[in-house]
């Protein structure tokens, strides 16, 4: 319905247009009384949208902010909650801790009775469950000290006397506004330190490969998506990266947009990226000319992020990219760190064919010195049609001793235009002794290889070998809760496969990929048990940087912070002081001993060179093989046991955990000789030992068959000892010489006998037994070695810790121990408060956005209402009016109405 | 010259008056007929008899009875009367629409959707809480279902439209029949121009008719010298002379819908109706119901899409634990598993990525993570689902196969295994249908994933890993405001104001249109009846005068009579 009335026509007026006109008026009318009406019944300016689109779409989005805001109010409230249910409870551990601390002074150094001390340990193990079961405890459904994993109870007070945590440090945010993050709770790390501090393992440096996804760049702060701009010098040509989700789609897409005519080579090395521009197929310009740069894109940072930025140009090139710092993710291989592969780029012309060679090992050298940078791919198409590929391996001359020895070729025989690249890589990956895999480039592979080798690509080097390979095989130990676990992880292929070992090994560890996602954190989770991590035999803990006692190791830090005392530093030690003195079996009579003033030594490094320095060759001090502590070794040459005596005025010794605590002397095992049974027949057994103990006595026993010997009446055998070539060799005569015969030689050669000694075996054999041509090694010969206990055991320095600590410290009246922990307690009850503080300033601010919400609340409500709301006032004057014109308009019409001609007639 | 043609003269003024009041009494009595045309008598004096050298008048002739009609005016007024129609046919849909979208009531879909992400920020409140998850899935539920009904109402509206488009080729038929029979009479009645009178009555009706086919569609008339006219639409016509052509409905299928089309007879040209209410019941249906539909499914698959991106992400309170005999069946099919994933016939596109693969052993919580690469830059090999399958069945732990319709199935191998997923850069997850939260493309199929709602422990609100975190729902609640790319930095919040203000906006404007047509066509109907409407006193006047000339010539006749009279009697 029209809500205008039509103009009056100039020409007549008629019954028609009279009662059309009345009837719109009327109806015009009547409409705005009702649209008055609604206003007034709704209080609404207006009911549907369209009566006024943009007020309506204002009242709409406030409407829906202030729903959202209701939410916001909810979180608030909720998490207030969950906020003073873990205040009160941090309250009542902070009064127990008080009470506690009363109790202890009150019975530590004083003439208090075993009955009392006991009396006072009895109330810590109290005071300890109850904080135990307040950090338990649930609340709404939550646990409240469990991090993010809520349904998991946090702490667990194992059967042998400690508490787990096994919560994690997660935390639970909520929407404090929109937009607005806040956290809702206090894990048990924090709130209770139930997880250590250490240890937080080194930088492991993982490689980049072609499958490290860009995110993962620059320690995972990733790369800006945009476009980088590459050229030659004369033209340009732009690529977009955004889509790119790995360093091998970086590669690919660089390659795919070369600047025009030209094409390109893109490597992805363990560093970061290589670009080659291939030379002009044309040869419009010199080569000279070309310069080959990268630079930005409206403004980007895509290239700088990607190491490759190079505005200025780097000539004809390669132009090599800046280091791009992965991140280690859960799915790092185990390979890709700790150091690097060399690597060889085979570029072949077309596609599907390029090859990239990767050493089998990191390093620059494999295991037995043969060099793996350097190393020369060669081509060549020299093959007749029945054949399709041969390699050849020239190993070059191994590095030995000092001297760097020359790289190898890899020589490999195709038929150009024939071979396809697959087939190169089937060859070299099945070639006997190459320390190198082949594969195909991952940025340039469309069906793995099916490209063919033409033309011969040019020689290209191996490169980029360096680091070591990660120790697998030996493994690390940690020593946790009185046990000691030895972690295995030679099946890991992963980082994650690592982590999940150590997690799953029950000794109460937490593993992780650190925050800066460079390497791994091992931390102990366990309250109230020192815990060591050493290693298994090889070196995988320093590896990782999570080895607990390394030669950096601060003397001052051992022993809980107790340090090392020296007898020099003592107050009035007299001239000349001793901490120790070694005493070194090397098969004389009194052997040699040898006195050690081990002062001014700052770390465990020093001691051991100090030692060794002190031992004049005779002893050698290093780290445990296993496990954690000091070893000594002697090297005298008849090695035999290591000794030690505390000098009366040291302690050194002992903590340097050299001799036991409460000993003033350590002995070694006496060490075990090398020896080997060997055996032909019946009677033929015997059985070689070394004289003294010792490595050299690992020495091979050769048999080896002498022709002149045959039918010899004496001797029937010849005995000769190599030293150097740790050989012991019987000339015999095959299944001629017996048993007897080889004693007899061996005790007829003054070296030899003075090295070995041989017996038949089993002793009742006879010896009559024949002999014949063989080699046998001697083993498990050991020089004489003082293994050392670990002095630096670390600790979680919780709540629990201290007290558990405490309650043993008095127990055993160990005063120095109880005042340690009473320190350890006190440092724990002022992060405590830290925790209250920081949770009170959070309540706080709960309360504050709870406040700017009501405001807000009002706020909106008050421009919602000024959109949305009609102003009754005006609305009654407005129908008030409406009324009168209608009356005034109907009066009217009936008096027009009223008026005709007929009237008169 | 004679007292009798005298006597002659003052009877054919009698008969003039006589019709003048005939003519008087037609528009008195038709004063308030709709669409009724004033007539008008037309008399001139007689022509003139020469008496001698004297030229003599004979008084009156009656010339014709015309129609006060304005031509030029007539073909406005039903341009604006279908205009009027156009527009209030607009508005009308309009209106229910608005009514539809609901935008200011308490229950639109803009508060399904901020109780919907609301119940995600209360998972935040309680991770713990399966009671709050599946509070979550039920207002995603409702969500779903809002946007279902919504589409499901939009069609009935259309599907009504669309009945009326149908149902209006009877009401075109009528009008053109009846013009065509009108025609004929009107043609017989005037006698092709025989008569100076116009066949009154007839011309009115077939007036009335016109307007009435004008408010229908844009006609454009011409009249014949025969006095019929040509009814033309578009090109065509649609009746000419005593013939014309039926209009039939032909249907067919659009937007999933049935739909009409409205077409002559004989040559199955398609109308078009220029204007008038067919071209606003057309416009309803295709450009603004279908229009709206069209949004309403990219809205619908945007949020699906676009939430599930993020959601596939995350992992629930348990993992998926099929079994290979019971295996998981990804929502969305591919036509063909040996093409690249990004043209394999998925509803959304993945692009170039990966995502990560969790098997956790439940007996020892511990987790093994893949990497699964989804390489589609076009210039490598890029993956295909058959691919995909081989990367996954290559997980230890993971099972996967395709079946014959292009669907993806996932088991967990072994008995203690479970498996979840993990930040998927690529939404192929997303795109197949797995570990999602909504199925479905559009608005009409939109819904929650049958695997969340059987359990809604499984809501993924943790990125850390099965059940560890809250870091996947931090992000989901906040979805309503996260920029998306695929729309140009736009937000399924913003989208949602968009559908909506266009739904406000566009009413608001067919409002002030109808408004406009509305006045227009009134003032124009205003001046066809300041011309062809009847005015009593105007009536009045005329019957007056008409009486007194009456009378007048009666009393000439009397006089004449007298005359006669005095000569009779001499």
């Amino acid at each position: 319905m029209s809500s205008t009335i039509i103009g009056i026509p100039t020409a007549r007026v008629t019954e028609g247009y009279i009662r059309l006109r009345m009837l719109t008026q009327v109806q015009f009318d009547q409409a705005e009384l009702f649209r008055i009406q609604t206003q007034l019944s709704t209080g609404h300016r207006f009911e549907v949208p369209s009566e006024d689109p943009i007020a309506a779409q204002r009242v709409a989005s406030l409407q829906s902010l202030l729903q959202r805001k209701t939410q916001v109010k909810t979180n608030l409230g909720t998490n207030q909650s969950y906020l003073s249910a873990t205040d009160t409870a941090l309250g009542n551990i902070s009064d127990l801790l008080t009470e506690v601390r009363a109790t202890a002074l009150g019975v530590i150094g004083t003439t208090a009775t075993d009955t009392q001390r006991n009396a006072a340990a009895q109330q810590i193990q109290q005071a300890l469950s109850q904080i135990v079961d307040t950090g338990n405890q649930k609340y709404r459904g939550r646990y409240l000290f469990a991090g993010s994993d809520t349904q998991v109870k946090p702490f667990r007070a194992t059967t042998d006397g400690y508490v787990e945590y096994l919560g994690d440090e997660g935390r639970i945010p909520s929407y404090g506004d929109i937009d607005q993050l806040f956290d809702t709770n206090v894990n048990g790390s924090e709130a209770f330190g139930a997880v250590s501090e250490q240890v937080r393992g080194i930088d492991i440096q993982p490689a980049l490969t072609y499958d490290t996804r860009l995110a993962d760049l620059h320690h995972g702060a990733g790369v800006t998506a945009g476009s980088i701009a590459v050229s030659d010098g004369h033209s340009t040509s732009t690529i977009d990266i955004s889509k790119a989700e790995t360093m091998s789609d970086v590669a690919a897409l660089i390659r795919a947009h070369p600047p025009e005519n030209r094409t390109l080579e893109v490597e992805v090395t363990p560093t970061g990226l290589v670009i080659k521009l291939n030379p002009n197929p044309g040869g419009g310009f010199p080569p000279g000319q070309d310069n080959l740069s990268v630079s930005e894109v409206g403004g980007g940072q895509t290239a700088r992020e990607l190491g490759i930025l190079r505005p200025k140009g780097v000539g004809v090139g390669p132009l090599v990219g800046d280091p791009l710092d992965p991140a280690v993710r859960s799915t790092t291989a185990l390979t890709d760190i700790l150091g690097t592969r060399a690597m060889a780029f085979v570029h072949v012309g077309g596609r599907d064919n390029d090859m990239v060679l990767d050493a089998k090992t990191n390093g620059e050298t494999t295991s037995d010195g043969t060099l793996l940078n350097g190393v020369t791919v060669h081509f060549v198409g020299d093959l007749p049609p029945a054949t399709d590929v041969i390699v050849d391996w020239a190993p070059g001359i191994p590095a030995a001793g000092g001297i760097p020895g020359a790289p190898g070729t890899i020589t490999v025989h195709v038929r150009a235009g024939e071979t396809r690249a697959e087939q190169v890589i089937d060859a070299i990956n099945h070639t006997s002794g190459l320390p190198f895999t082949a594969r195909i480039d991952p940025s340039e592979s469309v069906l793995s290889g099916k490209g063919m080798i033409n033309p011969l690509p040019a020689d290209t080097q191996t490169a980029g070998g360096g680091g070591e390979d990660f120790d697998q095989a030996a493994g690390l130990q940690i020593v946790s809760r009185a046990k000691t676990f030895t972690i295995d992880v030679s099946a890991a292929a992963t980082m994650e496969d690592v982590v999940n070992t150590l997690n799953g090994a029950g000794a109460g560890m937490l593993a992780e990929i650190n925050q800066d996602q460079t390497g791994l954190n091992l931390r102990c989770r366990t309250s109230g048990s020192d815990f060591m991590i050493g290693e298994n035999g090889g070196k995988t803990a320093t590896q990782l940087g999570l080895r607990t006692f390394t030669g950096e190791t601060l003397l001052a830090d051992l022993n809980f912070g107790r340090g090392v005392n020296f007898h020099a530093d003592q107050p009035g030690a007299l001239q000349p002081t001793y901490d120790l003195s070694i005493h070194l079996d090397d098969g004389s009579v009194d052997g040699v001993t040898i006195n050690m003033d081990l002062s001014g030594t700052k770390t465990i490094d020093e001691v051991c060179q100090k030692i060794n320095f002190l031992g004049g060759g005779m002893v050698q001090a290093g780290l445990n093989t296993f496990g954690n502590g000091i070893q000594l070794i002697n090297t005298t040459a008849t090695p035999g046991t290591v000794s030690i005596t505390c000098d009366p005025m040291s302690t050194a010794a002992v903590e340097l955990g050299l001799v036991p605590a409460g000993s003033t002397s350590s002995t070694s095992p006496v060490p075990p000789k090398a020896s080997v049974q060997v055996a032909w027949g019946a009677n033929s057994g015997l059985f070689f030992q070394a004289r003294a103990p010792g490595e050299q006595g690992n020495v091979q026993v050769v048999f080896v068959d002498d022709p002149a010997l045959h039918g010899a009446v004496v001797p029937k055998a010849v005995a000769h000892y190599d030293p150097v070539a740790g050989q012991l060799i019987f000339q015999i005569a095959d299944n001629e010489t017996t048993a007897n015969d080889v004693m007899l030689a061996l005790t007829q050669d003054v070296d030899a006998n003075a090295a070995f000694s041989v017996a038949p075996d089993p002793p009742t054999s006879t010896g009559a037994g024949v002999v014949s041509s063989t080699t046998v090694d001697m083993t498990g010969g050991e020089p004489g070695t003082l293994t050392g206990s670990d002095v630096h055991p670390l600790e979680t320095d919780s709540i629990f810790n201290a007290l558990l600590r405490l309650q043993h410290a008095l127990e055993r009246n160990d005063n120095a121990e109880a005042q340690r922990t009473i320190d350890l307690l006190d440092h724990r009850t002022v992060n405590m408060t830290f925790s209250r503080a920081e949770l009170g300033a959070r309540q706080q601010g709960i309360d504050v956005m709870n406040d700017r919400i009501d405001i807000e609340e009002i706020d909106l409500r008050t421009v919602m209402s000024n959109e949305y709301d009609a102003d009754l006032a005006e609305v009654v004057s407005n129908l008030t009016a409406r009324q009168v014109a209608y009356e005034a308009s109907l009066r009217a019409a009936g008096a027009i109405y009223k008026v005709s001609l007929l009237n008169y007639l | 010259m004679s007292l009798f043609s005298s006597i002659q003269t003052a009877g054919n003024t009698l008969r003039a008056n006589e019709i003048g009041l005939q003519v008087v009494g037609q528009n008195i009595a038709n004063a308030n007929t709709p669409g009724y045309i004033r007539e008008e008598l037309v008399i001139a004096p007689a022509p003139t008899q020469k008496y001698g050298n004297l030229l003599l008048g004979m008084g009156v002739d009656v010339q014709a009875v015309v129609l006060k009609l304005d031509d030029f005016l007539e073909q406005r007024l039903r341009g604006a009367l279908g205009d009027q129609a156009n527009n209030d046919t607009l508005q009308q849909t309009y209106a229910q629409l608005e009514a539809l979208v609901g935008e200011l009531s308490d229950n639109n879909l803009g508060s399904s959707m901020n109780k919907f992400f609301a119940s995600i920020a209360e998972i935040l409140n309680q991770p713990e809480s399966a009671s709050v998850r599946n509070l979550a899935m039920l207002q995603g539920d409702t969500l779903a279902k809002g946007i279902n009904s919504m589409a499901v109402q939009a069609g009935q509206v259309r599907a009504d439209v669309n009945t009326q488009i149908a149902d209006m080729a009877g009401n075109i038929n009528v009008l053109t029949e009846k013009v065509r029979v009108l025609n004929l009479q009107i043609a017989q009645a005037e006698g092709g121009n025989v008569s100076k009178s116009d066949a009154v009555g007839l011309r009115d009706q077939r007036l009335q008719a016109l307007e009435d086919l004008s408010k229908l569609m844009d006609i454009r008339t011409m009249e014949q010298s025969s006095g019929t006219v040509t009814v033309y639409v578009g090109g065509d016509f649609l009746v000419n002379e005593g013939m014309a052509r039926m209009v039939y409905a032909d249907f067919s299928s659009d937007r999933g819908q049935n739909v009409a089309t409205l077409k002559i007879a004989g040559i199955d040209a398609t109308i078009d109706p220029g204007s008038g209410q067919l071209r606003g019941l057309i416009d309803s249906r295709d450009e603004l119901l279908g229009g709206f539909l069209d949004k309403l499914d990219v809205f619908a698959g945007t949020l699906a899409f676009e939430f599930n991106k993020v959601y596939a992400s995350g992992q629930g309170l348990t993992g998926f634990s099929p079994t290979q005999a019971k295996p998981m069946t990804s929502q969305n099919a591919v036509d063909d598993p040996t093409e690249p994933l990004n043209a394999a016939g998925l509803p959304f596109t993945p692009q170039n990525g990966s995502f990560q693969v969790l098997i956790r052993n439940k007996q020892t919580g511990l987790t093994q993570t893949t990497n699964v690469a989804v390489k589609l830059t076009g210039l490598n090999h890029d993956t295909t689902l058959d691919d995909l399958k081989q990367q996954l069945n290559n997980i230890p732990g993971m099972w996967a196969q395709i079946t014959p319709d292009g669907h993806l199935q996932l088991a967990a191998s072994g008995q203690d295994d479970e498996f979840a997923f993990g930040n998927d850069t690529s939404g192929v997850l997303a795109a197949l249908g797995i570990n999602t939260f909504f199925t479905g493309s559009g608005a009409r199929d939109l819904a929650v994933n049958a695997e969340v709602r059987q359990d809604p422990g499984k809501f993924a609100a943790s990125r850390g890993g099965i059940g560890k975190d809250t870091a996947n729902a931090v992000d989901l609640a906040n979805f309503l405001d996260r920029p998306l790319a695929s729309q140009d930095g736009a937000s399924i919040g913003v989208l949602y104001d968009r559908l909506t203000s266009e739904v406000t906006q566009g009413s608001a404007v067919a409002k002030a249109s109808a408004d406009a047509a509305g006045t227009f066509a009134n003032t124009l109907n205003g001046q066809k009846l300041a011309t062809s409407g009847v005015n009593i006193d105007e009536e009045t006047i005329r019957m007056l005068g008409y009486q007194r000339a009456y009378q007048a010539a009666a009393k000439y006749i009397a006089a004449l009579n007298e005359l006669m009279q005095i000569l009779v009697s001499l």
